[in-house]
């Protein structure tokens, strides 16, 4: 089946490029530092400002910003930004 | 942390949610850091009663209530802080999605169970509820506790004044039944009673020699209906220990308080005197937040003229 334009535009926001691309500002304005570069292998102990409450402030953020939602067993499992990223992907992709 | 190599239960506990969550373990060392020996001391009789009732997966089901407690707490202060106000507001609104499901409240528990001793503002409340309300009490008395939950407050007065009775008041069938379970595992089942009833309604013929009531003002419509009936129910000259929250956003927190004057004003109008009060917020609150999430204790003293 052909995609078409929308469906196409969509599918191409999925990247996971992409997303981290879109990640960037949200990282920067949470942990309070504009020279921030979320990487795939990133973790909590690489951001000082990373703790529990961070965490659900850049979560709650994503969710606004992406349209999606976290539910609280993903929310503490999450493993590194690169995991962040392919459960946003699922998301997206199972809405669209 | 002990020094030699058998772990206590508080050594336990913290190896656990640093391998498990590390992400939610600095808050926790930060506090044990802070305040070593009074964590130990709490950690030790609350991680004791959990293990004789939870048996061996113990460690896991209190970390994993706290997680997602904190959570949803943290989720709960963030959209407070865009909103500027609580999401619930009415008994209704929370009583589906909190209060009658069964899995929610079982994690609810353990959460507000754990925190007693893991976050710092509440191991210095309880600190301050030994020092200023128990060393007030007679040697054998009476306590009524309003709004029980799990049993904690009841059980904790009960560790520390081992001649008292406790009777528990909560509306809550799962508490209720959660709460004799804890008194069992906790060896104080002869003395500690909880009932399923309205706090706001509970009355005896014979009045109490001392109330409790912990962080149940924040989740009732009308606070100041609980001030009247913690008077109602104590003798004069008995003191009572209350403890609310503020500005501090929670799925099942429909009362707003925003000032602690707010809460002295209530006990002075329900009859008590306030005999000593504390208000404490977790030291790692983002400052440019609007909002700070404190926790108040009152001791009050049932008045016996207009004054005192």
């Amino acid at each position: 089946m052909e995609l078409s334009i929308q469906q196409k535009s969509k599918v191409s926001t999925l990247k996971e490029e992409h997303i981290l691309e879109r990640l960037t500002p949200i990282f920067r304005e949470v942990f309070d530092d504009d020279e921030l570069i979320p990487t795939e292998e990133m973790t909590a102990k690489d951001v000082a400002e990373w703790d529990s409450l961070s965490h659900i402030r850049l979560i709650v953020t994503i969710e606004r910003s992406f349209k999606v939602q976290f539910a609280t067993s993903e929310i503490s499992n999450l493993l590194n930004v690169g995991h962040l990223v392919r459960t946003i992907q699922a998301k997206l992709l199972a809405s669209a | 942390m002990t020094n030699t190599n058998i772990l206590n239960r508080s050594d336990l506990f913290l190896k656990y949610v640093e391998d498990t969550y590390p992400l939610y373990f600095k808050a926790i060392k930060t506090n044990y850091d802070n305040n070593a020996q009074p964590f130990e001391g709490l950690a030790e009789i609350m991680l004791g009663w959990a293990e004789a009732l939870l048996g061996p997966e113990y460690l896991e089901i209190l970390a994993g209530g706290y997680i997602h407690f904190v959570n949803d707490v943290n989720r709960s202060q963030f959209e407070y802080e865009i909103e500027q106000r609580y999401k619930n507001k009415s008994y209704d609104d929370v009583y589906t999605s909190v209060y009658n499901n069964a899995e929610y409240m079982a994690l609810y528990h353990w959460g507000v169970f754990t925190t007693t001793f893991a976050w710092g503002h509440h191991l210095r409340l309880y600190q301050y509820f030994v020092e200023h309300f128990a060393s007030r009490l007679s040697d054998r008395g009476e306590l009524l506790d309003l709004g029980s939950g799990s049993g904690i407050w009841s059980l904790l007065t009960l560790k520390n004044k081992s001649n008292w009775h406790s009777t528990g008041v909560d509306i809550s069938n799962y508490s209720v039944g959660m709460a004799k379970q804890l008194s069992l595992a906790s060896g104080f089942e002869n003395s500690a009673n909880f009932i399923v009833e309205d706090a706001l309604k509970h009355q005896t013929k014979e009045k109490y020699d001392a109330v409790v009531s912990c962080f149940l003002l924040e989740h009732l419509e009308e606070p100041e209906k609980l001030f009247i009936n913690a008077a109602e129910n104590i003798k004069d000259g008995g003191h009572a220990f209350i403890t609310a929250a503020l500005t501090a956003a929670e799925i099942d927190h429909i009362f707003e308080f925003k000032h602690e004057s707010e809460l002295v004003v209530l006990a002075e109008k329900s009859g008590f005197r306030v005999i000593s009060m504390l208000s404490e917020s977790p030291t790692s609150h983002p400052r440019r937040s609007i909002f700070l999430p404190r926790s108040m204790a009152l001791v009050l003293q049932k008045r016996t003229n207009y004054i005192w």
